[in-house]
């Protein structure tokens, strides 16, 4: 290698003649320590102003939008997305409305003991739970409506609460506004937040009203239909507005208390005066009149009621065995017969009792579903059962409290023996219906029309104030919410049917199955572990 | 953000977890938990009962805040992901990291999508056992004369109550592996960060439980309302009702946005110096 060849090879700006003179002497270490220097060239290099700005700025900003869309997101998206078949986690139109409009905080308050005892109770705690999931859902929509869950045994509050609505039957629900002066208070008992039943194969299942009760609640409490005007019948001797006293059978002032927490309005109705059933009356009330009804005054009533209005008749005893009666007579004419007797309960010693416990009747009708299970106590109770004839009329009989079966109860129809006896020929043998509703079909569609209880005394001030007067008063107050307020109870929002999960195998299959596929995965998982550690290894 | 820088280091993570015969027994022993979660869960449905509430459905609950569940949580999580950056710096290799050309950024989210991919791997066998069940009893029959096939469906599972239950899950362990990712890249030793991971993971359980005992729910206001987005175990059940909650979605994605940018400042005050 020629050394002319070299400096061709390494050309460099601080080559000189006396180097090359150099490097022909030297050896090929030599050659290559004298190999000229290059310094590197040394550029300013333009500071990226595009890419500093992206780091300092853009990066930063992109991560503060993405987390602020997504805080965004977290408070102004939809609550849920529901994957279920049923649509059981949507809430209907009519709840979301009804949310939309709450004009401020409305409390739930669920009052049930913590350890259930009785059936009901573990029913009720059941529909409490899934009263519980709703109300939290409808959180989701309007937080102003709030949850409280009180146990009657450990909190006084649940107590004070029993004493300010008392139309509540523990357990139950409470649905008010947190305003103290706003007395209106709603009552949901177990009948109207669910039905229980049994399906196939012996499973449980319920059907859960909840979200329309809670809908009719919030209507209600909201006060978005016209105050109901509820007229009271007066000038044949009946139960009077007027008396207050706690311990009065002749008094319904009290009742008058009650509907009117339930947003209705009560005003005295002399038909003997009006003439006719008021323009605008939601119900008419005739509370155990002592004499009879005139006959105009009875046409008014007739008048009214065939053209779509609403009654609840409380009778009393006939003062005598003759004379007219056009109370009875237009009640039969809306199918329901009453009889002349009295209802007799004797105890297990066979002795007379003075006061008879009826009870609920059972049966699929949602008004019967929704009666509390708690007996109401009746005294002297005429009964009233379904009218028979010949024409068929356009009403459906519902009986709604009916007394023990003979021989424990009867209806006695001696009424001038202070001594009542059995007598089978006579006397109206037990279950005697002491209750019932009437409804008016209309097409595929009924309409409630009347309710007929057999003693006046049921919505006096004694009966509501005394031992069974939160028994008496829920079951009142669910009649009047039937008839004033059906649109509500039976609105478009349907059941949702609770059904436990269930196994179509026997578990012994099932664990079969599940441990099957584990030992394949578990085989996959000690496959593929031992693999890899033979390739660790080598 | 380089998506391919990512998506090596997510790679290169996996193969690292997926190479070590340790991970497949922490992936059995996950299998394990599960199919004794479903045992229980067959035993549970069998004895027939209506739930009190919904979450308190056996098979909602399998998807959402059992014992099992938890259970495995608090110890697959903080082994997962205690290695993510922890591991690096002991060995040495972070320095070669966080010295390539790729941002710090692209490297974390790298790690962290592998650290939320194995654990959602690790959690796969629940909403798997209950998906089998949903469609084999456990009993098997003849196709065409010739092929096992199974005779039926063990349960009848709502469809949404899986989707929304592995959703969940899917989240959860992101959630999950976004702390991991935090607590690793705040140590400089695994140990650390899993002890760190599996300390905030109790916190998290204790306040859950403590929620349970007092009766979530039956007493608006107070302290109560401030700590119950801290029970995350009960967030689980708002999925595996069979629902997919958007607002609670929006903000676990959120609490992964905010823990990864933490990780990334953590990760700079560790090593010391800006990059």
């Amino acid at each position: 290698m020629s050394s002319g060849r070299k400096r061709a090879a390494f050309p460099g700006p601080k080559s000189s003649a006396a180097d090359s003179s150099r490097v022909d002497s030297s050896t090929v270490e030599s050659t290559f320590a004298a190999v000229p220097i290059v310094e590197p060239i040394v550029e300013p290099i333009e500071p990226c102003r595009w890419g500093t700005w992206v780091s300092r700025f853009a990066q930063p900003l992109s991560w503060l939008v993405w987390l602020g869309l997504l805080l965004g997101l977290s408070v102004w998206g939809p609550a849920t997305i529901d994957l279920t078949r049923s649509r059981g986690l949507t809430l209907s139109p009519q709840l979301i409305e009804q949310l939309a409009q709450l004009p401020g905080p409305v409390e739930v308050t669920i009052v049930s003991p913590a350890r259930p005892r009785t059936v009901a109770e573990q029913a009720f705690q059941i529909a409490a739970g899934r009263l519980r999931d709703l109300v939290e859902r409808c959180q989701a929509e309007n937080p102003r409506l709030r949850l409280r869950w009180l146990d009657p045994e450990a909190d006084s509050a649940a107590r004070q609460l029993a004493a300010d609505v008392p139309q509540l039957v523990i357990p139950g629900v409470v649905i008010r506004g947190t305003s103290e002066t706003d007395p209106r208070a709603e009552v949901l008992q177990l009948g109207q937040l669910a039905t229980l039943a049994t399906g196939a194969q012996q499973s449980p299942l319920m059907d859960f009203l909840g979200e329309q009760a809670l809908v009719g609640a919030l209507q209600r409490l909201r006060g978005m239909r016209a105050h109901p005007v509820i007229h009271v019948l007066t000038g044949h001797g009946e139960l009077s507005l007027d008396d207050d006293d706690e311990t009065s059978a002749w008094g319904v002032a009290r009742f008058a208390q009650i509907l009117r927490q339930q947003g209705c309005e009560v005003r005295p109705l002399d038909l003997s005066a009006t003439g006719r059933v008021p323009t605008g009356a939601a119900l008419v009330i005739v509370a155990g009149p002592q004499t009879a009804l005139s006959a105009p005054e009875a046409e008014a009533l007739r008048t009214y009621w065939k053209l779509g209005g609403r009654g609840l008749v409380l009778l009393e005893q006939n003062s005598g065995p003759s004379g007219s009666r056009p109370l009875e007579e237009l009640l039969g004419e809306f199918g329901v017969r009453v009889q002349d007797d009295r209802l007799v309960t004797t105890g297990y010693t066979g002795v007379v009792e003075l006061a008879s416990p009826v009870l609920p009747a059972r049966g699929e009708h949602r008004l019967q579903r929704l009666l509390p299970p708690a007996p109401l106590v009746v005294r002297d109770a005429r009964s009233v059962r379904q009218q028979v004839g010949v024409e068929v009329l356009p009403y459906e009989f519902i009986p709604l409290w009916v007394s023990h079966a003979v021989p424990r109860a009867w209806g006695e129809t001696d009424l001038v023996t202070s001594q009542a006896q059995y007598d089978a020929d006579r006397d109206l043998p037990g279950p005697v219906s002491v209750g019932c509703a009437v409804e008016r079909r209309v097409g595929s569609q009924t309409e409630p029309v009347l309710a007929v209880l057999g003693d006046s005394e049921l919505i006096s001030n004694r009966a509501l104030t005394g031992d069974r007067g939160t028994a008496t008063s829920a079951g009142l107050s669910v009649l009047i919410q039937w008839l004033v307020d059906r649109d509500v109870a039976e609105s478009a929002i349907p059941a949702q049917r609770v059904v436990a999960a269930r196994l179509t195998s026997s578990p012994a299959d099932l664990q079969r199955a599940v441990w099957g596929t584990a030992l394949v995965l578990l085989t996959g998982c000690a496959v593929l572990g031992f693999t890899t550690w033979l390739q660790t290894r080598n | 953000m380089n998506l391919s820088a990512i998506h090596t280091v997510w790679q290169w993570e996996l193969r690292t977890f997926f190479r070590r015969p340790a991970h497949w027994l922490v992936l059995a022993a996950a299998v394990l938990t599960a199919a004794c979660a479903t045992t229980w869960l067959v035993a549970l449905v069998a004895r027939q009962g209506l739930p009190a509430r919904l979450d308190d459905d056996p098979i909602r609950q399998f998807l959402g805040p059992n014992l099992f569940l938890v259970g495995t949580v608090m110890w697959v999580a903080p082994l997962l992901t205690m290695n993510l950056v922890a591991e690096d710096r002991r060995r040495g290799s972070w320095e070669l990291l966080v010295t390539s050309p790729t941002a710090l950024a692209d490297v974390l989210l790298g790690k962290f999508l592998a650290g939320w991919t194995v654990l959602a791997t690790c959690l796969a066998p629940w909403p798997v056992f209950l998906l089998v069940l949903s469609l084999w009893n456990g009993r098997a029959t003849w196709l065409r004369g010739w092929c096992p096939w199974p005779a039926g469906a063990g349960f009848d599972i709502e469809p949404g109550v899986l989707l929304g239950g592995a959703l969940g899950l899917l989240v959860f362990s992101g959630v999950l592996a976004a702390w991991g990712t935090l607590t690793s890249a705040w140590s400089r030793r695994p140990l650390m960060a899993a002890l760190a991971m599996a300390g905030w993971l109790g916190l998290l359980l204790v306040i859950t439980l403590a929620l349970q005992w007092v009766g979530d729910g039956r007493q608006p206001g107070g302290w109560i309302d401030w700590l119950r987005p801290w029970g995350v175990w009960h967030h689980l059940a708002e999925y595996s009702r069979g629902a997919i909650p958007v607002r609670r979605l929006a903000q676990q994605a959120a609490v992964m946005t905010a823990t990864l940018w933490l990780a990334h400042r953590t990760c700079r005050w560790v090593d010391g110096g800006p990059r």
